[in-house]
């Protein structure tokens, strides 16, 4: 066996330039294919991380799913809101036991704006239930201070005490800004791997101030409140976007449920985080599918060209082999010759692609967190990637018994003079 | 005290797959150690066929072939493909090199199938390589080609570092099927002379094929395939 892997690297060796390009794209498809179930899982993860220990996101009625984007993932935007005073009576209600407001809309270099109360500090929980915790500094106090996340911080340097504005409306893109009303860091938040990283928090009334002198999303022309005088309006908030609600006792909360949804005066819903998320996978599913039965595809196109470039070699090959007969080589061992060589091929091209994919992750896991919020695992082989990659060979193996069982019989046939 | 003869053939019929009249019908044939045969005959007339079932590639329908005793049509396929790399060395008469290795490992290439040829050639030299390059030096190969890919030397030279591996660790026989057929007349008479000198001194019996019958003075015996061949050959004489 050693002599015919001596002989099928010597051989692969001289036709080095078609078998390396046939092994890149064997390595890129393979990459395409673990980086789909890779980032497919990761995203699951991140998502399943985001948020823990709330019982209940309550909003305007809307899908389960796309309150739970917005309100928790930070991802689009709320199309409509809730009143405050349905706020306060969640909050009052006697089966809760906190209730964090929050008010989205804003934006800080693309980073979502989030009013809160000291309550979101309290009481949110991620991960497996870990709490908030603070790098440097404190909670905001004030009108116009400021918290902001790990990523926040670390992408645009802040430090505390530093001063920023907020602009009016979502996206790095807007243009429309609260630039007369600089708000002042008092806290850096420790990184939890959630939407919290990419988010700057401030006090709800802190959102009132800033708008007190806009309408419909404008500046109301010719009026202009100095940061100064907010302090004489009432910065009470008539409107929030959704409230975060954990209740004294999770038995409760198909009840609880009923309740927000047959609240009188508007139409809100109640939505368990883990049936919105169950309810996306949902959705989300059928695309991941495709994704994967696509680049699954993509591997085989990759397997065929490999046993076509083989096949295609064969042919030249007929006195090799005959030679290789002559000196005593046994059919078997041509087969296993030209097996060796496309499994080879096959094996080397999926290491090289697992270690494309990891170099890629590498590089590309910093923009894909601050981008998307998305965290990839810095590692070369997780989760079912195994699997992934062992039915890659697998075919591979069986893809190449084309060429080597085409190899045998030419040998058998051909014997010491090949007829071409 | 094994049999005189090295090759034995009797009654042996052979008839290619799809084909309707036998390719080769040959009654008797005996050889013995030691001779150097020329064997002729016109194109098509089966002469490479002939080669082919002595080297155990090909098995005759029906009668026996035996080399060195062992009578090739009863061994199983394995047996005869390691019999054919342990015992009989070939030559070619074009392309005998596997082109991707360098000379050297091209006439070592035997020794790498069969642990007899293997250890016969360390026998004989120190090293299976030391063995080759003694025999590539006798055939007018120099050191510096050893490392040489065989597709940069003449034709010539391939014939001959061809001949060093079909040498190499002392096959008792050895096959050449037309190996001067792409030289020029004076290459042909060196390269034979070359060929016979080191199949001598190795002790082989030599079975030569050739068109060439001006080459056959060299030779102990001669032999016209048609003429012990009894199937009737279709092509006309070349
Ligand atoms: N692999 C094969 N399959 C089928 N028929 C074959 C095969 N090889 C040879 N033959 C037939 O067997 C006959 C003898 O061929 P062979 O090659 O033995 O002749 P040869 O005497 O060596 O001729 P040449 O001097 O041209 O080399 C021819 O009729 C040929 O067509
Ligand atoms: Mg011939």
């Amino acid at each position: 066996m050693r002599h015919l892997l001596y002989l099928a690297s010597r051989s692969a060796w001289n036709r080095r330039l078609t078998l390396s390009l046939t092994l890149t794209a064997i390595a890129l498809s393979v990459a395409l294919l673990l980086g789909v179930d890779r980032v497919r899982r990761d995203a699951r993860e991140s998502f399943a991380q985001s948020v823990s220990g709330t019982d209940l996101v309550v909003g305007a009625r809307t899908s389960p799913v796309q309150l739970m984007l917005y309100s928790v993932f930070r991802i689009g935007e709320a199309t409509s809101s809730m009143q405050w005073e349905s706020y306060r009576k969640l909050a009052a209600h006697p089966l809760v036991k906190w209730a964090i407001p929050m008010s989205l809309g804003d934006s800080h270099h693309g980073y979502s704006v989030v009013g809160t109360t000291a309550d979101y500090f309290e009481h949110f929980r991620y991960g497996g239930g870990e709490a908030l915790a603070f790098t440097k500094g404190k909670r905001f106090d004030g009108v116009f201070e400021a918290v902001v996340g790990a990523d926040v911080a670390e992408r645009l340097g802040y430090r505390v005490g530093d001063r920023i504005t907020l602009n009016h409306g979502g996206g790095e893109m807007s243009h429309a800004e609260h630039g007369d009303k600089p708000f002042a860091v008092t806290g850096i938040l420790a990184r939890t791997g959630t939407p919290v990283d990419r988010s700057v928090h401030v006090a709800l009334e802190a959102i009132e101030a800033i708008h007190l002198d806009w309408q419909a999303g404008a500046p109301i022309p010719g009026v202009s409140i100095p940061a100064e005088h907010v302090r004489k309006f009432d910065l009470t908030p008539k409107a929030i976007t959704a409230v975060l609600v954990g209740l004294k006792s999770r038995a409760a909360v198909f009840r609880m449920q009923r309740y927000v949804n047959e609240l009188p005066g508007e139409a809100l819903v109640g939505v368990m985080p883990g049936v919105a998320l169950a309810q996306l996978w949902q959705i989300v599913g059928m695309a991941e599918r495709v994704l994967l039965a696509v680049s699954a595809m993509v591997v085989a196109v990759g397997l065929a060209g490999l046993v076509a470039v083989v096949l295609a070699g064969l042919n030249e090959r007929r006195r090799e082999i005959a030679i290789l007969r002559s000196v005593g080589a046994r059919p078997r061992d041509i087969f296993l010759l030209l097996m060796t060589e496309a499994v080879g091929i096959t094996v080397i091209g999926a290491l090289a692609g697992v270690v494309l994919l990891g170099v890629l992750t590498l590089a590309l896991a910093p923009f894909a967190a601050a981008r998307y919020g998305l965290i990839i695992e810095p590692a070369f082989i997780a989760g079912g990637e195994g699997v992934l990659l062992a039915a890659v060979v697998a075919v591979g193996v069986l893809a190449s018994l084309v060429p080597g069982y085409r190899a045998y019989r030419l040998s058998l046939a051909d014997g010491l003079t090949p007829r071409l | 005290m094994a049999t005189p003869n090295i090759i034995e053939i009797r009654d042996l019929q052979f008839t290619w797959p799809r084909q309707s009249a036998p390719c080769l019908d040959i009654p008797h044939l005996d050889i013995a150690a030691g001779e150097r045969i020329f064997i002729h005959g016109p194109s098509g007339s089966g002469k490479s066929t002939l080669l082919g079932l002595l080297g155990g590639i090909l098995v005759p329908q029906r009668g026996t072939i035996s080399v060195l005793g062992a009578a090739l049509e009863r061994l199983p396929a394995a047996a005869r493909d390691r019999f054919r790399s342990d015992h009989i060395g070939f030559v070619f008469q074009l392309f005998n090199l596997v082109p991707y290795l360098p000379v050297i490992e091209n006439v070592v290439l035997p020794c790498r199938f069969s642990a007899r040829r293997r250890s016969q050639a360390i026998k004989a030299g120190v090293s299976v390589r030391a063995e080759a390059v003694r025999l590539l030096l006798h055939l007018d190969i120099g050191a510096e080609l050893l490392e040489r890919p065989v597709t940069e030397l003449s034709v010539g030279q391939q014939q001959r570092v061809a001949a060093a591996r079909a040498l190499l660790g002392r096959p008792e026989v050895v096959v050449a099927d037309e190996p001067t057929s792409a030289l020029d007349a004076d290459r042909q008479a060196a390269f034979l002379r070359l060929l016979l000198q080191e199949c001598s001194a190795a002790g082989a019996t030599l079975l030569f094929v050739s068109h060439d019958r001006r080459l056959a003075g060299e030779f102990t015996r001669e032999i016209a395939l048609p003429s012990i061949n009894a199937a009737r050959t279709h092509e006309t004489v070349a």
